[in-house]
């Protein structure tokens, strides 16, 4: 075996040069990953409060939902939606495709964390609410949400970094995002290897910005607590 | 005022409440004594409809409930009934992410749909009754448990309820807190305000209601004056009931 080359690790020239193109990536990662978070959360609500619903026509279906996001790959859920749908003459856009399959994917695991984060709140809150006479809408939005949502903060931040990172499987389906971009640039120099180093960097960097926000958001929700 | 004829709870196989009937007059304070598990608190819970009752009728001025078993009660008309009643629990159940006065205000905005400068004047006036003015801007967790309980008193009466409960309101209070949440009650009862207190302060009871119910096994045993009911109670189980208290 050939000694390993160390001068071909990283090619500061060619990444300084390529970084503006990867970066135009970004723009596609931070979009996608803004509305997919929007919509996910929503409906990881939804869903979150059906699964806990008394009402069996609404919790099995959002039992089903849950089990079948979680139970399989976002990269097959992403073919199925970009190339499979197709054969049933159903074409969604590479920008829909991803918008789509990760909104559905955010919204499986968010209403496990919202279904959690609701469950810690006492029996007793609802019951102080129900007895100024509040609807069960009035009791979510103003007294339930708000203490759910400090509980769900990490595991929600841990599901929207990952979030971030999953956008680098919309390469797949031709998402002109960072890693998409990494690849086009790291298959004409015939250098992967610094490439994905950059693109790694790249997105390291997000998810440190992000970690910050939620670090912020968690001090600013434990405010009530002790 | 309040009507409740024939009122059956059951969870499942076992009857919790087998068949209550109960009379108060506006102003009245009626307390309920009884054994642990005797059903006292579900009687009150049934009575703002935080249980459901399985069958029975519940009147509280022109709002008539009656339950029969898979009948389903519309929304409106629960809460129409609810919202002629204000709960105290035994453990506050203040919200923990909002002031000691946005609690107190939360009702009557949310609910009631008062402005929030009117709220907030309401609010003060209730803090000052029940002696925590100054603690209007802490959070609950700030606050003593007796502290929590009377901001829980003053919630309640920011909807301005017909009917007061309050469910064994000193029971998860240490000793020496429960005197000011009962002169807190206390003034009240002197008031016109219409309550019934579910307690197993017996000495407290005794001085402040009009009238005692003393419930066992899901039935009202025995009820009349305070006076009455204490140094002459006339069925065998109540005797041995207030024995054991006396006994203390």
């Amino acid at each position: 075996m050939d000694a390993i080359q160390w001068e071909n690790l990283f090619d500061i020239q060619l990444a300084k040069g390529s970084a503006w193109f990867v970066f135009q990536g970004l723009k596609y990662t931070i979009i996608i990953t803004l509305i997919t978070m929007i919509v996910g959360l929503i409906l990881g609500l939804v869903i979150a409060l059906m699964r806990m619903s008394s009402s069996k026509i609404l919790r099995y279906p959002a039992r089903m939902y849950i089990s079948i996001i979680r139970g399989t790959p976002l990269l097959v859920q992403l073919f199925i939606l970009y190339f499979g749908l197709p054969v049933i003459g159903l074409n969604l856009s590479p920008f829909l495709a991803a918008i789509i399959g990760l909104s559905l994917n955010v919204g499986g695991y968010s209403a496990e964390n919202f279904r959690g984060a609701l469950l810690s709140i006492p029996k007793g809150q609802w019951e102080a609410a129900y007895s100024i006479n509040m609807t069960y809408g009035q009791a979510l939005r103003r007294i339930i949400m708000p203490q759910a949502l400090r509980v769900a903060l990490p595991t929600l931040a841990n599901t929207l970094l990952s979030l971030v990172k999953d956008t680098s499987l919309l390469s797949m389906i031709t998402v002109p995002e960072m890693l998409y971009q990494a690849k086009i640039i790291g298959g004409r120099e015939f250098d992967y290897l610094t490439m994905y180093i950059l693109v790694a960097f790249f997105y390291w960097i997000v998810c440190t910005i992000l970690a910050w926000v939620q670090d912020r958001l968690e001090d600013q929700y434990g405010k009530f607590a002790k | 005022m309040i009507q409740v004829t024939n009122l059956v709870k059951r969870f499942g196989d076992q009857v919790v409440l087998q068949g209550i009937d109960v009379q108060v007059d506006r102003g009245e304070v009626l307390a309920i004594i009884g054994p642990s598990g005797s059903g006292k608190s579900t009687f009150l819970r049934c009575l703002n409809l935080l249980e459901k009752p399985t069958s029975g009728t519940i009147q509280l001025q022109n709002s008539v409930l009656t339950f029969q078993e898979k009948k389903k009660i519309p929304n409106r008309e629960m809460r129409q009934l609810r919202g002629k009643t204000g709960m105290v629990f035994q453990s506050f159940h203040l919200f923990p992410h909002m002031t000691v006065r946005q609690n107190v205000m939360e009702g009557p905005i949310q609910v009631k749909g008062i402005s929030a400068s009117k709220a907030k004047s309401l609010a003060d006036v209730l803090l000052k009754q029940v002696g925590l003015h100054d603690k209007r801007n802490a959070y609950p967790d700030q606050l003593s448990g007796g502290q929590q309980q009377r901001v829980a008193i003053a919630r309640a009466l920011a909807m301005e309820p017909e009917v007061l409960l309050l469910d064994e309101p000193t029971s998860a209070l240490d000793p020496e807190l429960v005197g000011e949440v009962l002169t807190t009650i206390r003034q009240l009862a002197t008031g016109q305000q219409t309550m019934i207190i579910v307690t197993h302060e017996l000495a407290f009871a005794r001085e402040v209601a009009d009238r005692i119910i003393f419930i066992d096994e899901g039935q009202i045993v025995e009820e009349g004056k305070p006076s009455e009911l204490f140094e002459r109670p006339q069925k065998e189980r109540t005797k041995q009931f207030l024995e054991r208290f006396t006994q203390l």
